[in-house]
């Protein structure tokens, strides 16, 4: 018995509970911080009583979670009702292990982490369809069919914006990304077009905000959750707000600078420098604030015009800002001035010229097809 | 997307706002001061007597059925009707007092239902409705006294003032009126001295009129009390129906 085997084990299992921790930790703030900004930009105060201004919240649903019933339909493949749960937290936990939390400490520094990344997030698909079919009911798993579509739909806007993340940072490793962003060249300074689309993206990937039509299906009539309870369903519940950190996390590293900021060097403990890091979970809540705000703002998506945005507005618009990056990186002789110029330009005229040519489009559509519109 | 801009816009300056929650228990709502969902008993100032009249609107009004008023009352029962229950009756019962009302409240305790018949019970020993009586009935059965009120006011069987110990009704249907009732009731005003509907000053008679009795065959009908029915009157014999009544009172007395 080699006690390299053992410790190898042990290291094994401590970083397992560490990266499993910082998930559930991090969606159990999130809820309650959601709850509590949701409270206060609607005049009211969130729950608050529970606790200090209400943080022991998250962990009181969580025991009333827990104590609920656990049943499993009798139909219901029971090992895939099982797993399925378990399954939609690995994506989360797995992504942590590419993002660079601060100066000096990226668990593994792999020099493909984008492509990583990507990989990654089709996990919470896998899963999501996997509950959907293993409930054995029909609306189950339309639901499940429909939230899935939605993910994979948008995964595609949200790799064409990181093509061109990697294509300005010269490398698909996410440290030399944020190496790329050195001296507040932030790529949402730079490349505002970019990070709009990852964004908005992001946010359909989440299923939040106004693409949340998979999960108020749930809370209305049916959905992938139908027939989970207690913490099976608990787990699906806090994916869904750990994947807005751990996403939020990854447009900071892409988009925000990661944990650049003042100070850097302050204090550096063992190598890690514990500055930056503060800047990365500010700069990482202030991103889930803007979800909340996001979700709060803009009324729910229908499912056709969620996946007509997805294919017919951002796929082409992602198609041709990649067209866009890459001749201004060939022959544009300050590329970086260059991109920004291009970036910002775009940017607003999407923003300006959206609802015209969405109105537009839409009366020649009721022209063209009276009756169904 | 402008419009998502705006609509970002509008919510994100909320989050500056003052919080419209009050933190119950800790803060309360301050309501206004005539408010009326506070409960109290108003004094006024003037006379230093509560304002509340004990009219139990409120109770019968709450939605929630949380109210109870309890009431003293300044009434006293009167004297039962002799006239109806007879000498022997009312001598047997010594005070004239509530335990009277005792059977009849039972009875609707009973049965459960009946306003109607408590009210015909007490009005058939009172002559009336006491107002004492009232509450009395109305704390026995905890339907509230307004909702009494409410019962003994639309009927108009109920009378709320005491009568005269004979109680003359002139039928004034249409046979009756037919066959001269307007006449005999002239002659009964003019011989007790009072208007209809009153009661002469010493309490011997009440004089009212009635639609219809239902004895058309005998008209013009004239009853008194419960009892007695006079068919084919005159204006003579309605004189001397009156002295006959008096000499009777006489008698009793």
């Amino acid at each position: 018995m080699s006690w390299d085997i053992v410790w190898a084990v042990v290291r094994l299992v401590v970083a397992i509970v560490i990266a499993y921790s910082v998930v559930f930790v991090a969606a159990l703030v999130n809820i309650l911080f959601e709850r509590r900004m949701l409270g206060f930009l609607q005049d009211r105060l969130g729950p608050n009583r529970t606790g200090p201004q209400g943080i022991l919240q998250s962990v009181a649903d969580s025991f009333k979670m827990m104590g609920k019933e656990d049943f499993a339909p009798t139909a219901a493949d029971k090992a895939m009702f099982t797993l399925a749960p378990v399954m939609v937290m690995v994506g989360a936990v797995a992504i942590q292990v590419v993002v660079p939390y601060t100066k000096g400490w990226t668990d593994q520094n792999l020099n493909v982490g984008l492509i990583y990344i990507v990989a990654i997030t089709s996990f919470t698909v896998l899963a999501i369809l996997l509950g959907g079919w293993a409930s054995h009911n029909k609306y189950s798993l339309v639901g499940a069919l429909r939230s899935a579509a939605q993910m994979i739909s948008y995964e595609l806007p949200m790799i064409l914006a990181l093509l061109v993340v990697a294509m300005a940072a010269g490398s698909l490793s996410l440290n030399a990304v944020v190496a790329a962003q050195s001296r507040y060249q932030w790529f949402a300074f730079t490349m505002p077009f970019t990070f709009l689309l990852f964004f908005i993206a992001s946010i359909a990937e989440l299923n939040r905000g106004p693409f949340d039509l998979p999960e108020s299906e749930s809370e209305l009539v049916a959905g992938y959750g139908t027939e989970y309870s207690g913490m099976r369903f608990g787990m699906f519940f806090l994916n869904e707000y750990a994947g807005m950190t751990i996403m939020s996390m990854v447009t900071v590293t892409l988009f925000l600078g990661g944990w650049q900021g003042p100070f850097a060097n302050a204090l550096v403990i063992h190598g890690v420098a514990l500055v930056p890091l503060v800047w990365f979970l500010a700069k990482v809540y202030l991103l889930v604030f803007a979800l909340v705000w996001i979700r709060l703002s803009v009324p729910r998506l229908q499912v056709d015009q969620l996946m007509g945005f997805a294919w017919k507005v951002l796929i082409p618009l992602g198609l041709a800002n990649i067209l866009a990056t890459a001749a201004v990186l060939l022959w544009a002789p300050h590329w970086k001035l260059a991109m920004a110029v291009y970036s910002w330009i775009f940017l607003i005229a999407f923003v300006g010229l959206f609802d015209a040519v969405l109105r537009w489009r839409l009366n020649r559509l009721r022209r063209r097809l009276v009756v169904l519109t | 997307m402008l419009g998502i801009l705006k609509a970002m816009r509008t919510t994100l300056g909320h989050l500056p706002q003052r919080k419209i929650t009050v933190q119950y228990p800790e803060q309360r709502e301050q309501l206004p001061e005539r408010s009326r969902g506070l409960f109290r008993v108003v004094i006024d100032p003037a006379t230093d007597d509560p304002r509340c009249r004990a009219c139990t609107l409120c109770e019968t009004n709450c939605p929630v059925q949380v109210i109870r008023v309890n009431y003293e009352s300044k009434y006293a029962l009167p004297a039962v009707n002799e006239a109806r229950l007879g000498r022997e009756r009312t001598e047997s019962q010594p005070t004239p007092d509530l335990t009277l009302l005792a059977p009849v409240v039972d009875h609707y305790r009973e049965t459960g239902t009946g306003m109607m018949a408590v009210l015909q019970h007490t009005q058939e020993i009172y002559g009336y409705l006491p107002r004492l009586a009232l509450q009395e009935i109305s704390l026995e059965t905890g339907v509230s006294l307004s909702q009494v009120y409410g019962v003994v006011s639309f009927y108009n069987q109920f009378r709320l003032s005491p009568v005269g110990r004979f109680v003359i009704t002139v039928c004034h249907g249409t046979a009756c009126h037919v066959a001269g009732a307007p006449l005999i009731t002239e002659a009964f005003s003019g011989e007790l001295g009072i208007e209809v509907g009153k009661t002469t000053s010493d309490r011997l008679f009440t004089l009212q009129t009635v639609s219809c009795v239902g004895a058309c065959a005998l008209a013009p009908v004239v009853r008194v009390g419960d009892d007695e029915t006079h068919g084919r009157m005159t204006p003579d014999r309605a004189r001397a129906l009156v002295n006959d009544l008096k000499h009777r009172a006489e008698v009793d007395r």
